[in-house]
């Protein structure tokens, strides 16, 4: 769902999506999978009126090193490399620090979420295999 | 790299607007890799001692189904039930306890560390049970208005039991027997539910 909250998030700053949504995900059953694919599909069947008429993703091969957003990672493992975090608020200031020098950025506490399993249950076609 | 034949590494979905042959409005279509051009390891045994056994093929990836009119179905329809909560994992509450603990016996002299985790607790669930934690706070449903359309709400007539995670949903079995040799050999299996009965079937048979 990282891809879905960051469009959440790219909307907050610039207002509309891109015409084409690049999404690249590692290849784990974490991501790949039917509900993955499920969403995709409802955010380009409900997502033109923000402009998004087109979505790829792109899952990577078994045996990848890193993929694009690890080079986000690097850049949080060295800001706290040498400097101890002693609370959650502590670590989210950090992030937006280090991270927020080139982009705007904003961590948001996530407590809940629905159970989007439960929600797509009789809609997605049992013909779909793994 | 290697990867299964079936496996796909790329979709796309456009949107081509509602028909017939698109009723959501989107065709989706995938393809075995994310460039036009691959280079393919083939299996090959020739009778040569010093070929590697592998011969590249230089293969041209196409998207399927190639026909316009076609399209990968995923969606048979857009749901419009309302949402329950994800539940939370069981003993999570506990966990969280136990680490604002640890954090006032490590940090007794640092008050500032303290009330800041303070304040972390106070927001976080006081219990297990997601429902009514969704109740007072919400869900967090992005682009909810635009994806799933104002009509669809929160269900908070469902209760959400707590997720007990894989490794605690397990049964140890404890078996004793005596082998061919006279030694006797015990056997601490923890073991899945659905698993349970056909390891004991098995272990019958040994014995």
């Amino acid at each position: 769902m990282f891809f879905y909250i960051t469009n959440n998030n790219v909307l907050y700053y610039i207002g509309k999506l891109p015409h084409t949504v690049y999404i690249q995900i590692d290849g784990g059953s974490e991501n790949a999978n039917k509900l993955t694919l499920a969403m995709m599909n409802l955010i380009v069947a409900k997502a033109t009126k923000l402009g998004c008429f087109e979505l790829i993703l792109t899952r990577l091969p078994p045996g990848h090193t890193h993929e694009d957003c690890d080079a986000q990672f690097g850049v949080i493992w060295t800001a706290t490399r040498n400097k101890p975090i002693l609370s959650p608020d502590e670590y989210k200031a950090l992030v937006e620090e280090c991270l927020g020098k080139s982009l705007p950025v904003r961590v948001v506490d996530i407590y809940n979420v629905p159970d989007y399993v439960k929600w797509f249950e009789g809609c997605i076609d049992p013909d779909l295999k793994k | 790299m290697f990867k299964q034949t079936d496996t796909q590494l790329q979709f796309k979905f456009e949107f081509v607007g509602r028909s017939e042959a698109f009723p959501l409005g989107v065709k989706t279509s995938y393809r075995a890799f994310c460039c036009n051009e691959v280079i393919e390891l083939l299996e090959e045994f020739t009778d040569n001692p010093l070929d590697s056994g592998f011969r590249p093929v230089l293969t041209e990836v196409k998207w399927q189904p190639d026909h316009s009119q076609e399209s990968l179905e995923i969606l048979n329809d857009i749901p419009t039930a309302d949402f329950i909560p994800h539940g939370f994992i069981k003993g999570s509450r506990n966990a969280l306890n136990n680490t604002i603990r640890e954090v006032e016996s490590y940090f007794s002299k640092r008050l500032e560390v303290i009330r800041e985790w303070h304040a972390f607790d106070s927001i976080m669930p006081k219990n297990d049970f997601a429902t009514p934690f969704a109740v007072e706070h919400g869900l967090y449903i992005p682009l909810k208005d635009i994806l799933f359309g104002i009509q669809v709400g929160f269900d908070s007539t469902i209760d959400v039991p707590p997720i007990i995670s894989k490794s605690e949903n397990s049964n140890i079995m404890i078996v004793i027997y005596q082998s061919k040799n006279q030694r006797l050999v015990l056997i601490i299996v923890a073991i899945k539910e659905k698993k349970f009965q056909k390891l004991e079937l098995v272990l019958k048979c040994l014995i």
